[in-house]
């Protein structure tokens, strides 16, 4: 992974990059001690182990992640405090799990930078990745790509397809066959209410 | 309602929170009021959950493989260093051979059955062995603790520590930016123009109250600008705190390594420090640093 003064812009900008740029921006974040370490914190403060914090940091990267390319970060705080606000807010949902009969205090400040996080159910999840199965490896790679915004003609460079128009048909045949899955599988519905 | 291209990309524009805020309050009561377009709405919506699904199942494969690499080499922004190091090897090895050959003190000529080995350039994977930026030249470092043992193998311990040494690239030299960091400002300017008794003097001053982050953060470069600077003792006290570290295995494991390299070149005093943390390292074949203790062992042993 390279070395790289990261900033905000050039951490957010390798987010919404290239598969690569991604994983150099994320890897740093998995490495950087001071991320990790006020995570792992922040979880030991409130109740839970270091083995809470590691998993509440690898969630918030997950959430992080998703966010940035959702456009749901804002810009209104720095990326590590928006990042910690995820973790309060991803610890604080799993402290109630844990201890229901437990409050978390969290302070008022906590709430301020409110992460619009989703997680993605465990049932959901078993039932996507049926779903995902159906699809074959080919397909999934068509799609994670047309998840990360390439353009139809980066799609039909990496996969070494004629033109953008070939990936077009390709993607489109691949959120078909998702499709017929729901459509036969209809116990989607369920899942979504 | 059937779906075509134009519904299609309406819907995606709503999920990716791409409408303003007018439009996706209109597209909002269209949904409350018609069944069928809140149902293709939904079935697009686990679409591209399940799309996120690939994306997050590979990011976790991914911090599954980060977790158990080794800490990576330096490059980068830092490759300046390492073009101020290979000058300074050539003026290094210059100076050894003067030293070591015209001027070599009498009483260690007298001790030939010590095979010293001579000089020898790093394996490609680390750093050229360099003096660090700032130091002295030998004849003035009197505090320096290796004038008790004999000159040449104090060179070697030096060249040791320094060639095992690489900037960690994890450490953030981001100046500003975070809210509160506008107090490590200074000091990070510094470390990054390679001024580091100015570096020493800015973390030096920073207390706890700047925050525990913050804080740590400060000492860590506080010890690099130790070290950088020379001086080793006292980048070994800094680091010797992180190695003591109860809470979190990174930062402990990160301690020992640093701290090792900061007492190898006042070998004689540091010996049985160095050879636990050495043994420590070596021992854990799950440390993060276990691979260059194994390589600083090996050259330990042939030193002796």
């Amino acid at each position: 992974m390279r070395n790289t003064d990261w900033d905000d812009k050039r951490l957010q900008q390798a987010i919404l990059g290239s598969t690569s740029d991604r994983n150099n921006a994320l890897h740093h974040i998995f490495t950087d001690l001071s991320w990790k370490s006020m995570s792992i914190k922040y979880v030991r403060s409130k109740g839970g182990n270091e083995q809470d914090g590691e998993d509440a940091f690898q969630e918030a990267i997950i959430l992080f992640d998703r966010n940035i390319r959702q456009n749901r970060f804002k810009g209104e705080s720095s990326l590590q405090t928006y990042f910690f606000a995820i973790v309060k807010w991803y610890w604080w949902g799993q402290f109630r799990k844990k201890r229901p009969q437990e409050e978390l205090t969290l302070q008022k400040e906590e709430y301020v930078e409110g992460p619009d996080a989703q997680l993605i159910s465990q049932e959901k999840k078993y039932y996507l990745r049926e779903a995902l199965k159906q699809l074959g490896s080919r397909c999934q790679q068509v799609l994670e790509l047309y998840q990360l915004h390439y353009s139809m003609q980066e799609i039909a460079n990496t996969l070494k397809l004629s033109s953008a128009e070939m990936a077009k048909k390709e993607a489109y045949s691949c959120r078909k066959k998702l499709k017929t899955f729901f459509a036969k599988h209809p116990n989607w519905k369920n899942l979504v209410k | 309602m059937e779906m075509n291209e134009q519904l299609f990309d309406t819907i995606e524009r709503y999920l990716l929170n791409e409408m303003s805020v007018n439009e996706a309050n209109n597209f909002e009561k269209k949904l409350a009021s018609d069944p069928s377009l809140s149902e293709m709405v939904d079935m697009q919506r686990l679409e591209h959950e399940s799309l996120e699904l690939i994306l997050e199942d590979k990011l976790r494969a991914n911090m599954k493989g980060w977790q158990t690499e080794p800490p990576p080499p330096t490059s980068g922004g830092y490759r300046y260093l390492w073009l101020l190091g290979g000058v300074l090897l050539i003026v290094g090895i210059a100076a050894y051979w003067r030293w070591s050959g015209d001027s070599l003190p009498t009483k260690i000529e007298s001790v030939p059955q010590t095979p010293i080995e001579e000089p020898q350039l790093p394996p490609p994977d680390l750093p050229i062995a360099q003096d660090p930026p700032n130091l002295p030249p030998p004849s003035d470092r009197e505090e320096e603790p290796e004038q008790k043992q004999s000159p040449d193998l104090s060179k070697e311990y030096l060249a040791m520590a320094t060639g095992a040494y690489e900037f960690p690239q994890e450490i953030n030299l981001k100046a500003s930016g975070e809210d509160n960091e506008s107090v490590l400002d200074a000091g990070i300017t510094a470390f990054k123009a390679g001024d580091y008794p100015v570096a020493i003097t800015e973390f030096s001053q920073l207390k706890p109250d700047i925050g525990e982050a913050y804080y740590e953060r400060a000492q860590e470069l506080l010890g690099h600008s130790y070290f950088q600077s020379g001086q080793y003792a006292a980048a070994s006290e800094v680091f010797s705190t992180m190695a003591a570290d109860q809470e979190f295995k990174e930062v402990r494991q990160y301690g020992e390594w640093y701290s090792l390299l900061s007492l190898l070149p006042d070998h004689s005093k540091n010996k049985q420090q160095i050879a636990s943390l050495l043994e420590l390292i070596t021992n854990d074949d799950r440390h993060n640093y276990h691979q260059q203790g194994i390589a600083l062992e090996s050259k330990l042993q042939k030193l002796r």
